[in-house]
């Protein structure tokens, strides 16, 4: 079975703290709710957590979707935005199975960045670990205007922003995520088609604006 | 009017003998099957598209546009993705190229189809019916088709190259095939190009 992994790289710093990062763990659960209603999800998506603060760490191995258990985030400290790109980079290494000409390997991971401020560490040498991986679809969300897009146009071209970082916009943006993931599902599933762009996802919603 | 072709037949894929002419900016190669019914695990068949140089080898799998590689580096050959079932008509797999943009190193391009884990599911080109290949230009027109017969020689058998585009002074020509392997995995038809 090809497994369709969708990682969620999630800011924990401290400027999260209180309303945004209940909002995101509220926002996971609606995430892991909606797919798990989604026969195509069911079968072939399997969901990743990395947080990032002073430092990066994987706090949900990639696992399928009925295993799925939301983590407790706490937000504290700085955002180490290239040290998360750099796990993330090691482990597609080790958790997702390649293609080789005898075997089909598991669909081109899709990944979902969220964060709220400016990177704090050497980004781009984490940047540069990301880029000699092959990826699916990247979003990059920057939620608040306190956000750096400039940063996050570097890693993708597909990048949003929430106008501000409370609770209902960030539930509108998991929702986003939550059709987008059920529509790659089904593109893979039905038609063997990885979704490459952002134009290809469903519409985001009015809270989420796309940065061009 | 597309050319129905039969197998060892070949074509200029840039004008036909009636005088239409095609725009080979863009060509898609549509491969088309249906598996006859009956239970059983469904069958999964793969469409490839091997980029040889003017010996008729490959240089590498990197040339080779397959279901881990659906876009080849150069831009001008990929995969519209992986067709899991052949349900639906019309085109089950297309692998587009751009002829007019070919890099010199490649002079052939090879189409074939294989039934992925075919041997280890008792799968095979027997039961498949109704295959064919066309190709079709950058506005539409189809240029030429080529159905592979249902003929006994597909019992058993895992993989089929089902045609070739070729240069041939200053253009493309298309052959039609139907050549069956026995072996089911790419690499092992991919062997006999290196």
């Amino acid at each position: 079975m090809r497994r369709l992994p969708v990682y969620l790289l999630l800011d924990t710093s401290g400027s999260m703290s209180g309303e945004p990062i209940e909002a995101v763990k509220n926002g996971m659960q609606v995430l892991v709710s909606a797919l798990r209603q989604d026969p195509y999800a069911l079968e072939t998506a399997y969901l990743s957590v990395i947080t990032f603060d002073n430092t990066a760490r994987q706090v949900v191995p990639l696992t399928e979707l009925s295993d799925f258990q939301i983590p407790d985030l706490k937000a504290t400290t700085t955002t180490s935005l290239g040290a998360a790109l750099q796990l993330l980079a090691e482990t597609t290494d080790h958790e997702v199975k390649k293609s080789t000409a005898d075997q089909k390997g598991d669909w081109r991971p899709v990944v979902f960045i969220m964060t709220d401020g400016e990177p704090t560490d050497d980004w781009r040498k984490g940047l540069a670990e990301f880029k000699k991986r092959k990826f699916g679809i990247v979003v990059a969300c920057a939620a608040g205007a306190g956000a750096n897009t400039s940063v996050l146009q570097e890693i993708t071209e597909s990048v949003v922003q929430l106008d501000t970082a409370d609770s209902k916009t960030i539930q509108a943006f998991f929702k986003w995520v939550s059709a987008s993931v059920s529509s790659s599902s089904r593109s893979v599933e039905s038609a063997g088609k990885e979704l490459i762009g952002l134009q290809e996802l469903p519409p985001p919603p009015a809270e989420v604006n796309v940065v061009i | 009017m597309a050319i129905n072709l039969v197998k060892g037949q070949t074509i200029d894929l840039r004008k036909n003998a009636q005088g239409e002419s095609f725009d080979l900016s863009t060509v898609t190669i549509g491969l088309g099957w249906d598996v006859r019914g009956g239970g059983g695990e469904a069958y999964d068949l793969d469409a490839s598209a091997l980029m040889l140089n003017g010996s008729g080898k490959l240089a590498g799998i990197n040339d080779v546009v397959y279901f881990g590689n659906l876009k080849h580096a150069s831009g001008n050959a990929w995969s519209n993705g992986d067709n899991l079932t052949g349900a639906g008509a019309g085109d089950d797999e297309q692998l587009v190229v751009k002829l007019d943009a070919m890099g010199s190193q490649f002079d052939k391009i090879v189409f074939m189809v294989n039934i992925y884990q075919g041997r280890t599911r008792g799968q095979h080109f027997g039961m498949v019916q109704n295959a064919f290949i066309r190709a079709v230009d950058k506005n539409g027109k189809e240029i030429v088709k080529y159905s592979l017969s249902g003929d006994g020689t597909y019992n058993n058998m895992c993989s089929v190259i089902f045609g070739e585009v070729y240069r041939r002074e200053g253009s493309w020509k298309f052959r039609a095939l139907g050549e069956a392997l026995p072996v089911d995995s790419l690499n092992d038809v991919i062997k006999n190009y290196q």
